[in-house]
């Protein structure tokens, strides 16, 4: 028992400090030494000390489902790694508005040609949005000695809200052209705008799928069917035969492990706070040798 | 709109009230350090609700925002430990001390309010992920404290040691459940739940170091080695919270 702890504290740091190194290396030389023997052995001999540790308990008494619960939420979740690598499917795909697709891209080899692989059902992107932050100027207010800078304020539909000194109406923000004015002069009030577009807040894609179904797919909400997830990761903006169009890049993936994976999600911190918040009626540690 | 010089004020005041009831802490009067626990923890809230106020969303989203959240968690453990943990009393000080840094630590952040939350951070993962964080990151912060005690030798080795062993005890559930819920994030935005992201291994690192000192307690090496092993195990947290900024990282922030 205790030579078996010993050996895990020891695996533990000596992974611990393999990744480090590897994170350092990585930096130094952009090599792909994550998936290299060095990690992918110390991962298989944490998971098999940590599946030793599954059944070490002899006895399914409250103390121990902690113990067995977070440790085999770790082994699934490494199962589920195992099976995804060698099972699981996973491509991009670039479709312009109303663009539709079968084919996902997902390997690129030595010599820059891309691999394709078919899905069973093509997608359509019908639709493509975004939305931004609203505009920020700064606002200043008429005192003794001229301007002074108070805050900011967001351009909304209804103007500019500048606390308690007052708001100023929207359509005060634009000129005669319909453009956004720089600088706005409202009673005591100056507003500047220091010309910074404001950033991109959501974007979302409408996707039809060819044998039947809509879903809207934007970052955080991807699309699951049949088996199937389609995530939005990007857009661009690209000249085509026609002008400038906006090519929506979609990630597509089969996970045949995903509920695997999605346990020991659940159970590995449910066990670890049984585990380390169960009532402690003992002094804990030192030779007891658990 | 709060300007800059009103924030920079709550700030002074509410680090002034942390380190004072640290000195009374230390000085063995609880009673009168823990009003100004309380009192700073108040303004420490109120700085908070205005950074929620001003930026629209909750402030977990840049260095500032996280590390005037940080003194926020550590209250309510304090009390938690008072209850369940009477034996810590002796090393109280040390909560509000850390409160007291890391509010100072602020001033010398960004604390530009006006800052745009990207799509990526609009998920219902990203509040709990970061308090979980933020609890573990608090605790691991006390322990190392009392790790410089322990060589120090201002007080017992083995109070030192069984003090950080019961913070860290707390602290490894919450980094768990701070790395499963960014795993299960980073699913539902990229479709990978590990991307070997520069910080994402530094987080890694860190909680096998934890993981390691947890184990570690239960082996008869319950001293210098252990404590040294988690002190490390907080220099591997700064590197994950502070120096992965300087490493190419989509959670550089």
């Amino acid at each position: 028992m205790k030579t078996r702890l010993r050996i895990s504290v020891i695996a533990i740091l000596v992974f611990a400090a393999m990744m480090f190194a590897a994170v350092l290396l990585a930096e130094l030389t952009e090599l792909p030494v994550y998936d290299d023997p060095f990690t992918i052995s110390g991962l298989a001999l944490l998971a098999f000390l940590t599946v030793i540790c599954c059944f070490s308990k002899r006895w399914l008494t409250l103390k121990n489902c902690g113990f067995l619960i977070c440790h085999l939420g770790l082994v699934l979740f490494l199962a589920s790694a195992f099976v995804w690598y060698v099972w699981g499917s996973m491509g991009v795909m670039s479709l312009y508005a109303g663009g539709q697709s079968s084919r996902v891209a997902y390997e690129e080899s030595d010599d820059g040609a891309v691999r394709t692989m078919e899905m069973p059902f093509a997608v359509e992107c019908s639709g493509f949005e975004i939305s931004y932050h609203p505009y920020r100027y700064t606002y200043a207010v008429l005192g003794g000695s001229g301007y002074e800078e108070k805050g900011t304020a967001e351009l909304t539909e209804s103007g500019f809200d500048c606390g308690r000194y007052g708001n100023v109406p929207a359509e005060c923000a634009y000129g005669e052209d319909g453009s956004l004015k720089t600088q706005i002069q409202y009673e005591n009030l100056l507003l500047t705008w220091d010309g910074e577009y404001p950033a991109v807040k959501q974007y979302a894609a409408e996707i039809a799928f060819s044998d039947g179904g809509v879903e809207t797919v934007s970052v955080n909400n991807p699309a699951v069917h049949n088996g199937w997830k389609i995530y939005l990761m990007s857009y661009s903006a690209e000249m085509t035969d026609s002008g400038m169009a906006t090519a929506v890049n979609f990630q597509v993936k089969r996970d045949p492990a995903v509920g695997f994976a999605t346990a020991g999600l659940i159970l590995c911190p449910i066990g670890t706070f049984l585990l380390c918040f169960r009532p402690r009626g003992r002094k804990e540690g030192g030779a007891d040798g658990e | 709109m709060v300007n800059e010089s009103v924030a920079t004020a709550l700030i002074i005041a509410g680090a002034a009230g942390y380190f004072a009831s640290a000195v009374l802490f230390a000085a063995k009067k609880p009673r009168a350090a823990q009003p100004f626990f309380v009192s700073a923890w108040t303004v420490n809230a109120v700085i908070f609700i205005i950074n929620w106020v001003s930026g629209g969303h909750a402030p977990f989203a840049n260095m500032y925002h996280v590390l005037s959240v940080l003194p926020l968690v550590v209250l309510p453990i304090e009390l938690f430990l008072a209850k369940t943990e009477p034996g810590l009393d002796w090393m109280k000080w040390a909560f509000p001390s850390l409160c007291g840094i890391s509010l100072v630590g602020t001033l010398f952040m960004d604390r530009s309010l006006d800052w745009s939350l990207n799509p990526a951070l609009d998920s219902p993962f990203f509040v709990p992920h970061v308090i979980s964080y933020c609890v573990a990151y608090a605790m691991c912060g006390v322990s190392f404290i009392m790790g410089i005690m322990f060589f120090a030798s201002w007080e017992k080795k083995d109070r030192c040691l069984s003090a950080a062993h019961e913070l860290i005890r707390i602290a490894v559930p919450f980094m768990t459940l701070g790395m499963c819920l960014g795993a299960v994030w980073a699913e539902e935005a990229w479709g990978i739940y590990w991307a070997w992201d520069a910080k994402e291994t530094f987080s890694l690192v860190t909680w096998l170091i934890y993981l390691g000192f947890l184990h570690l307690m239960r082996t008869k090496h319950r001293s210098t080695v252990a404590n040294i092993v988690q002190m490390v195990g907080f220099i591997a947290l700064l590197g994950t919270f502070f120096g992965v900024n300087l490493l190419n990282s989509v959670h550089a922030y």
